[in-house]
């Protein structure tokens, strides 16, 4: 896999499931100066219809759900999802608690896992660069 | 506004409240390398003097600040502490006020205390959601952090049969505990 231009710059759509803001203050470090991921044009939008990427935190929680699916389904295709933090993966923490519905992947189809708790910023940009990779390909079968 | 010392406070809620007055502890360690002296104090009153201590710990101090009201399951009864914190901002006699009830099980409820302390109603429905007991006369009733559709007479904080052991989420390959 080689990085030549990036032709098309990704804006993220970030949720929060009831998470405990540790995986979001993450995602937020790696956007600051330090770890720049903003030199590639990568930017947070307010809404999930002008978004390429939806980032999800958080086990869900039983008020959240409804609403998840409806953000899901508000994202236009291509679009690819990535699950940030070991909550949204199997539960984390919280694994047998009386208010969680499952982790993220019983509600909508998951492409990428982050496993951490936070994870660090430079997985998450890790992740971020494969999903480009999943996204250039999903277009090549789109077009 | 004159800065008492623990041992004053302690006689001032025996005077005010008299019989219903059950016990109070003073506790106190130094701290760090000065070896200051950090105190706190535990006062343990019946239930139908209980608006009485709250007002009177208003006239120690104008506006006490209540942090959180704590609830805890003991078996046969619920013991709630109401969590104030006075005098603070003057060095090193701050002191932290503890107010401890006992509620029995059959009968649990508690008058409500937004109208002297206002920003109470956040934690007081916490504690009618999580542990079940009533608070009366509380202005709004609703539901604050758990669902609308999580079962009636389903407690989480509870230890009895009225705990959520049938919400626990069971995980793949396990069985039901």
């Amino acid at each position: 896999m080689s990085l030549k231009a990036l032709k098309r710059a990704l804006w993220i759509y970030h949720i929060n499931t009831g998470s405990c803001n540790g995986c979001d203050i993450e995602i937020l470090a790696a956007l600051t100066p330090r770890y720049d991921v903003e030199r590639f044009g990568m930017m947070l939008v307010g809404s999930p219809r002008h978004a390429d990427v939806l980032v999800v935190t958080g086990p869900v929680a039983r008020q959240m759900v409804s609403r998840l699916k409806r953000v899901y389904e508000q994202t236009p295709d291509p679009k690819v999802v990535i699950v940030v933090g070991s909550c949204g993966s199997e539960g984390g923490v919280f694994y047998e608690s009386y208010n969680l519905v499952g982790p993220v992947d019983q509600h909508i189809p998951v492409d990428i896992y982050v496993p951490g708790c936070p994870p660090r910023p430079e997985a998450i940009i890790e992740a971020v660069t494969k999903a480009w990779v999943k996204l250039e390909k999903a277009e090549q079968k789109v077009t | 506004m004159e800065i008492l010392s623990p041992e004053e406070i302690v006689e001032s809620f025996k005077t005010a409240l008299g019989a219903s007055f059950v016990n109070a502890k003073i506790y106190q360690r130094e701290v760090a390398v000065k070896k200051n002296l950090f105190q706190s104090i535990w006062i343990y009153v019946k239930r139908d003097a209980f608006r009485q201590a709250v007002e009177h710990i208003c006239k120690l101090q104008e506006y006490p600040h209540l942090a959180v009201i704590s609830s805890s399951d003991l078996g046969d009864s619920v013991e709630l502490i109401y969590h104030f914190t006075i005098y603070y901002g003057h060095h090193l006699k701050e002191l932290s006020l503890g107010l401890c009830l006992n509620l029995p099980k059959n009968d649990l409820k508690i008058p409500t205390i937004t109208d002297i302390i206002p920003g109470a109603l956040f934690t007081e429905r916490e504690t009618q959601e999580m542990m079940g007991v009533e608070v009366v006369g509380i202005p709004d009733n609703r539901r604050l952090f758990l669902p609308e559709d999580f079962p009636e007479g389903v407690y989480p904080w509870r230890k009895d049969e009225k705990g959520p052991y049938d919400m626990l989420r069971v995980l793949p390959g396990r069985e039901k505990k």
